[in-house]
């Protein structure tokens, strides 16, 4: 499985399958889209317009482009101001027609869901990170270690998991709110950056787990014992003769991990514990479509559009994932 | 079976103790006490208030109040030198202290008031899942790769990419707006309880479609469905008395994990649904700093997810024995 001709095999038996390939190109499109956000021609996400209602999508067939941009108000860190000045470059004022309409502050919705991926995709980012950084690394030790440190990592990991972690973290993060200007002069952190960082913090438990059941079914191995006779280093028998045998189950665990987070990220954000303005969050965005529902007049977009975001991207995500099992272990088949 | 539930127990209690612990000191090590940051109160009320939640002990001393059992405060038990009206007091005795934000009332007072609605809501959603998922598997196991196995598939996809937000927001539109047949929100009748209901319930209900499915395929090509079908029995028979049983392992430890599910979800649907109960309670005392009650729920869901999960522990050890020699 290690070999490099093993994973040329996992690709071409994942790029063989239509729905998987259909996904990964969908999901490609989004992450290049939102990297590339300041650079695409799209409104301000965050300019108000103030009006009464919001405004009915207009097809893109009907009109393509208007002309009147403004330029973002918000403060850009580096790349993105540079995309955003080449982006004045090559569109001038020129900008897309509400394609899927307004919100009722006037902001086009379009805009906002394109930099709404973002906020999913960094929490993907943070929690990816974690469980490779932490999760796999505790499993591998706890793997590799004796009986006894075994049993207490473990245990720990049971006892942290056994709790209902989103209660935690919304007790958490209230606590940070309440007091963040103090974090902030303090420590110099924003509450984006605690809320990423606990997202993080509690998503590696999964993996470890994983992980340290792989490690023990591989401790035994024939190449493991060869490699200890002839005298490797436990960190090199751990980076070079174990972590590649676990990258598999690495993998097939991410695809489980990283949808869960996002749909954690999206529902701290409308619960209004995760990202706040002038951030925007799919999680942020759902919320303006619930305050949006009322009888009199039925703003249908403002619920659709988050919706089909998040909906097409888990959605995504999940047959990516079943794809990438099915093409990591070639025994099991579709059905 | 005695061992293992002892063993439940002292985790239960352990985890819960961490819980209370971490959860306290928490709240007491951000800087500033829980009046600080409203508008300026005059000294005296800020006093009197400190007093009434006892902020002026020391550390130590308002822990043990807050973990009982023995009660602390001026009418404390007669051995502590007080006049012994109320003897208990603390987590321990199921007192959880005053709410910090709704002044006259404690969260104890609040909790009763909310959680018999959050329990109803989330035991229909729970019961209409697991129906409604189990029907769905068995149906897509016999029906395997039909048409109707396709679209219970997709179905079932769907509901799982879909968080329970974004799914009510859609039934409200659907079935409460476009076609008037329920009520947007509130509470009254059970009619109130059916959109809430199917919005927790529809991820869990996906979710066992799918365990009950593969269970399903996995039995139904076993020796001994082949045997019931050899001997003659209808179909009904085979699938229901022979292939199922075994099918209903997977879906049986899979409740632990659901209902966990559920008690998060109520956080945001009885949001969205402005239902009253324990979820929304906490997510407005997280919003508004109101410490105790938020660790008052935090504390009592633990122990319900913990419970459930030990129930859930107990019967699949029933069903199936050779989970109880997996150490």
């Amino acid at each position: 499985m290690t070999s490099a001709a093993g994973r040329a095999g996992v690709w071409r038996r994942l790029l063989g399958d239509r729905v998987s390939r259909a996904c990964l190109a969908f999901l490609g499109v989004v992450a290049l889209a939102s990297l590339a956000a300041p650079l695409l021609p799209l409104p301000s996400p965050s300019a108000l317009r103030l009006q009464d209602e919001p405004l009915p999508p207009v097809p893109p067939w009907r009109e393509l482009f208007r002309r009147g941009h403004r330029a973002d108000t918000r403060e850009l860190a580096w790349p993105d101001a540079r995309l955003a000045g080449l982006r004045e470059r090559l569109f001038g004022d020129l900008e897309t027609a509400p394609w899927l309409g307004t919100d009722s502050k006037g902001r086009d919705l379009l805009a906002r869901v394109v930099w709404g991926s973002r906020t999913s995709i960094l929490a993907a980012l943070a929690a990816g990170l974690a469980s490779l950084a932490i999760g796999v690394l505790y499993g591998a030790v706890a793997g590799l270690a004796g009986a006894r440190t075994d049993n207490l990592m473990m245990r720990a990991v049971d006892g942290l998991q056994s709790l209902p972690f989103v209660f935690l973290v919304i007790f958490l993060i209230g606590i940070v709110n309440a007091h963040r200007a103090e974090l902030a002069s303090r420590f110099g952190v924003g509450r984006e950056a605690v809320f990423f960082l606990v997202i993080g913090a509690v998503s590696w438990l999964t993996m470890a787990r994983v992980v340290r059941g792989q490690v023990r079914l591989l401790r035994r191995a024939p190449f493991v014992e060869a490699a200890h006779v002839s005298g490797a280093s436990p960190a090199r028998i751990l980076f070079v003769h174990v972590l590649p045998n676990v990258l598999p189950v690495v993998v097939a665990s991410l695809t489980l991990t990283i949808p869960s987070v996002m749909l954690t990220e999206a529902f701290l954000s409308f619960l209004g514990l995760g990202v706040e303005p002038p951030h925007v969050s799919w999680g942020i965005l759902a919320a303006d479509g619930v305050e949006a529902i009322n009888p009199v007049r039925i703003a249908w977009w403002l619920v659709a559009a988050p919706a089909a975001g998040l909906g097409s991207v888990l959605l995504a995500l999940n047959l990516l994932g079943d794809g990438l099992r099915d093409a990591l272990d070639p025994r099991t088949s579709r059905g | 079976m005695i061992p293992f539930l002892a063993r439940r127990l002292l985790w239960f209690a352990a985890t819960l103790l961490a819980v209370a612990t971490a959860s306290f000191f928490l709240m007491r090590a951000v800087p500033g006490g829980p009046f600080d940051a409203e508008r300026r109160l005059d000294p005296t009320i800020e006093r009197n208030l400190r007093a009434r939640y006892h902020l002026e002990w020391p550390l130590a001393k308002q822990y043990l109040a807050y973990l009982g059992p023995l009660n602390l405060d001026e009418r404390r038990a007669r051995v502590l030198g007080g006049d012994g009206t109320r003897v208990l007091g603390g987590v321990l005795a199921g007192d959880f202290g005053p709410s910090l934000r709704y002044r006259d009332q404690t969260v104890g007072d609040l909790l009763g008031e909310s959680l018999p609605l959050s329990l109803a809501l989330g035991a229909l959603a729970l019961a209409g899942a697991v129906a409604a998922g189990l029907a769905a598997g068995i149906v897509s196991a016999v029906r395997r790769g039909g048409a109707v196995d396709f679209l219970l598939r997709g179905t079932a996809a769907l509901c799982l990419a879909l968080p329970s937000f974004v799914l009510a927001s859609l039934l409200v539109l659907l079935f409460a707006l476009l076609l008037p047949i329920l009520p947007v929100a509130g509470t009254g009748g059970w009619r109130h309880l059916v959109l809430p209901a199917v919005a927790l319930g529809a991820p869990i209900a996906a979710n066992v479609a799918r365990l009950a499915r593969t269970g399903m395929l996995e039995t139904l090509s076993a020796e001994f469905v082949r045997a019931a079908r050899a001997k003659g029995l209808p179909e009904r028979i085979v699938l229901l008395r022979h292939a199922l049983p075994g099918a209903l392992l997977p879906v049986a430890s899979y409740l632990g994990p659901a209902a966990a599910g559920v008690l998060t979800g109520s956080l945001v649907v009885e949001r969205i649904f402005a239902i009253p109960g324990a979820g929304s309670h906490f997510v407005n005392s997280a919003l508004n700093r109101d410490y105790t009650l938020a660790m008052g729920v935090t504390i009592v869901y633990c122990a319900l997810v913990y419970g459930l999960n030990t129930a859930v522990d107990v019967v699949h050890r029933l069903l199936d024995p050779r989970a109880a020699e997996v150490p």
